[in-house]
């Protein structure tokens, strides 16, 4: 392996982590709260995608699809909270998955329907655009802005939660909120800002990604796919398990494909498989 | 009615009897001739309708409905359409619903190269004419050809291979290939492997990425490696979108590198999604919106009225070439759907379609000009531009490759 395909490697499978990281945190801690594993989640990230699309395209703004696309998202992700989700809490888990399985089929058919099959681009700024030398590797200017950006929004989410009263409350509601409610706090309004953080950071991640790649219709089963992987390898109900697992993913994603080409399809699993035999419940437990 | 009086002179009753008799004759043969001619001609369309290639099923439609409506079978033309989901279980059920239920003349099959052969090999067995907009499994060309099945569009092997001395010729020797990794990937890294090697090329490495694809980074750094002036095969589809990017990205165009896809992907519509990444780099295919023939520019404008606001796109050709073949077939069977009397007609028929001069080979594939595209930038807009003509070429039937032989006794 030569120096650059390991630097390339390296800094692939880290902009690949922090990008994963907004969505894997958003689906750990809706499971963490409320117990739900919401597949749809990865319909809030095309969702974001698309809505950023179109306000970028109208606009001619990446900056306004990155800042707008996230609270239209955060109110879908409210009204199936209040009105699909709600009735099913007490419902075991298979029921709640049936509903955000469900929800996807249906927003993947709303997104054909109203923005069609063909892929889409979202414009990026000039200044993001073309690529720069790093110690004789050449990497995209837009994938060291995903890095950093990402990695600046996820840094700010770890101190709203460890250091804030607001994520006090949280991490005493992820690990049991019928304790949190006795204290005669309001879970309800938890919840929902549970959802409606989990989906704006989705969102942010749908636009951010849909401009390094592309949108199209098959994004949503992509990410989710990825973002289950990442709790599952990092630990359910754990925001700390959501940055070890996109980390862990990532690097096995890059270095996975550098390495051995005909196996990197599987790679994300083998490192799944393994991390289930050596510690099934993931490899951090605690939010 | 026999006229026995046939004098000079004959009153005007004698006439007004032949007339009244004639008209009698008429009124009661008539309406039966014309039920004969009137009878509906029913077409089956298997295609996708749901997921991400919806819109080549409605474009293809609207290619074949174009076409219908142009013909004097407009008004008999009876349409059954049904959704395969791209899945060959799914098509083969549909297959049998429109053959066995609705009772079609014509099937037209699905897009897939998977479900194309599946289809095939079912009307092959109900001896039911079936024609194929997109579907070019070179095995439906070769050992699994069918005197029932027309290949209207194109195969894996005539739109990539026969462009490969050009690329040689044009853009250097040192290619890598790149495959997505399923049979169409692997087919066209085969045939353009043979024909780059005879044009002189040096294939410095090859690659099959897992399809679908979004993330190119380490690829990239092994193409760097291997320091090719071409990359060409066969990404499939919005995965093209990623490449293009990110090569650009990586600073391969930078340095050089030409980017080659072959079976079109570059689109006038990919192209806008690529955005600036796609300027320069080529494909292989058969048609371009911007061809300047007399045929293509009637077949725009006439689209551009059945469908206002569309693009057309290659879908919505395949689809009028198909659609323009039925209307062959049935012109050369005196307008019954008469199975046999119609693939006579097909067999021999020889056209000027909006892709330029077609015909058929010995094996019901198609026999289509070649163009090299290029895309840039126009007044703004992002075009898919013919750069060069190839002749017309041959089928893959008799060429050895993963579709082997047709032995079909014409």
């Amino acid at each position: 392996m030569s120096l650059e395909l390991l630097l390339v490697s390296v800094l692939y499978g880290l902009t690949i982590a922090s990008a994963l990281i907004l969505i894997a945190s958003g689906l750990s801690l809706i499971f963490g709260i409320v117990g739900v594993v919401n597949f749809a989640h990865g319909s809030f990230c095309m969702l974001g995608a698309y809505v950023g699309y179109s306000i970028a395209a109208a606009t001619g703004s990446f900056w306004l699809a990155v800042l707008l696309a996230p609270p239209v998202v955060a109110v879908v992700a409210l009204v199936i909270e209040r009105l699909g989700l709600r009735p099913l809490y007490r419902l075991g888990h298979l029921y709640q998955l049936f509903l955000t399985f469900a929800l996807s089929l249906v927003f993947s058919n709303l997104v054909l329907w109203t923005w069609g099959g063909d892929a889409l681009s979202i414009p990026k700024p000039r200044y993001l655009s073309g690529f720069i030398v790093l110690g004789g590797i050449t990497y995209p200017r837009f994938r060291l802005f995903v890095l950093l950006f990402s990695g600046a929004l996820a840094l700010a989410l770890w101190w709203v939660i460890a250091r804030t009263t607001w994520g006090a409350v949280l991490r005493a509601g992820l690990h049991d909120i019928e304790l949190v409610e006795a204290f005669g706090i309001d879970t309800d309004r938890l919840v929902m800002t549970v959802f409606a953080l989990a989906a704006a950071l989705a969102a942010v991640a749908g636009v951010v990604v849909g401009t390094m790649r592309n949108v199209n219709p098959e994004m949503d089963l992509d990410l989710i796919n990825s973002a289950l992987l990442v709790v599952v390898i990092g630990g359910l109900g754990s925001f700390r398990g959501a940055v070890v697992g996109s980390l862990v993913l990532g690097l096995a994603d890059s270095f996975g494909a550098a390495l051995w080409p005909g196996l990197a399809k599987f790679m994300p699993w083998i490192v799944m498989a393994a991390v289930l035999l050596w510690r099934p419940e993931g490899l951090m437990k605690e939010a | 009615m026999t006229d026995h009086a046939r004098t000079p002179g004959a009153t005007t009753r004698r006439d007004f009897l032949r007339t009244a008799g004639a008209v009698a004759t008429a009124g009661v043969l008539g309406p039966a001739v014309a039920r004969a001619q009137a009878r509906e001609i029913k077409v089956g369309i298997i295609s996708a309708y749901s997921g991400v290639f919806a819109v080549t099923g409605k474009r293809s439609e609207a290619g074949i409905r174009l076409a219908f409506a142009q013909s004097k079978y407009r008004d008999r033309v009876k349409y059954f359409i049904e959704d395969s989901q791209v899945k060959p279980d799914v098509a083969v059920q549909k297959a049998q619903k429109l053959v066995e239920k609705d009772g079609v003349d014509v099937v037209v099959g699905p897009i897939a190269g998977h479900e194309a052969l599946a289809v095939s090999e079912y009307c092959k067995s109900k001896q039911k004419l079936m024609l194929l907009v997109y579907g070019g499994n070179v095995k439906i060309a070769g050992e699994n050809c069918s005197r029932y099945t027309f290949m209207v569009g194109h195969t894996v092997w005539s739109v990539s291979a026969p462009g490969s001395p050009w690329i040689v010729e044009n853009l250097g020797k040192d290619v890598f290939l790149l495959g997505s990794d399923y049979s169409t990937g692997h087919d066209v890294v085969h045939y353009m492997e043979l024909e780059l090697k005879k044009a002189g090329a040096r294939i410095v490495g090859s690659a099959f990425p897992p399809f679908p694809n979004s993330e190119w980074a380490p690829y990239l750094a092994q193409i760097k490696n291997a320091r090719p002036k071409v990359v060409t095969g066969f990404v499939g589809g919005s995965d093209l979108v990623n490449l293009a990017k990110q090569m650009d990205e990586f600073g391969l165009k930078r340095d050089g590198v030409a980017m080659v896809q072959s079976i079109g992907g570059f689109s006038d519509v990919q192209a806008k999604a690529m955005g600036d990444a796609a300027l320069g780099c080529y494909d292989v295919f058969h048609w371009s919106h911007w061809l300047t023939t007399k045929e293509n520019q009637e077949f725009l404008a006439a689209l551009a009225k059945a469908a206002p606001g569309e693009h057309a796109d290659d879908a919505h050709v395949l689809g009028y070439d198909v659609g323009t073949t039925i209307v062959h077939g049935l012109d050369g069977a005196g307008g019954a759907p008469d199975t046999d009397r119609m693939i006579a007609a097909i067999e021999k028929r020889r056209w000027t379609s909006p892709r330029g001069e077609c015909s058929f080979g010995a094996n019901h594939a198609v026999v289509h000009p070649l163009y090299i595209r290029q895309v840039q930038q126009v007044g703004g807009e992002y075009r898919t531009v013919p750069v060069k003509t190839l002749r017309p070429t041959g089928t893959p039937g008799d060429a050895s490759g993963p579709g082997g032989a047709c032995s079909l006794k014409a």
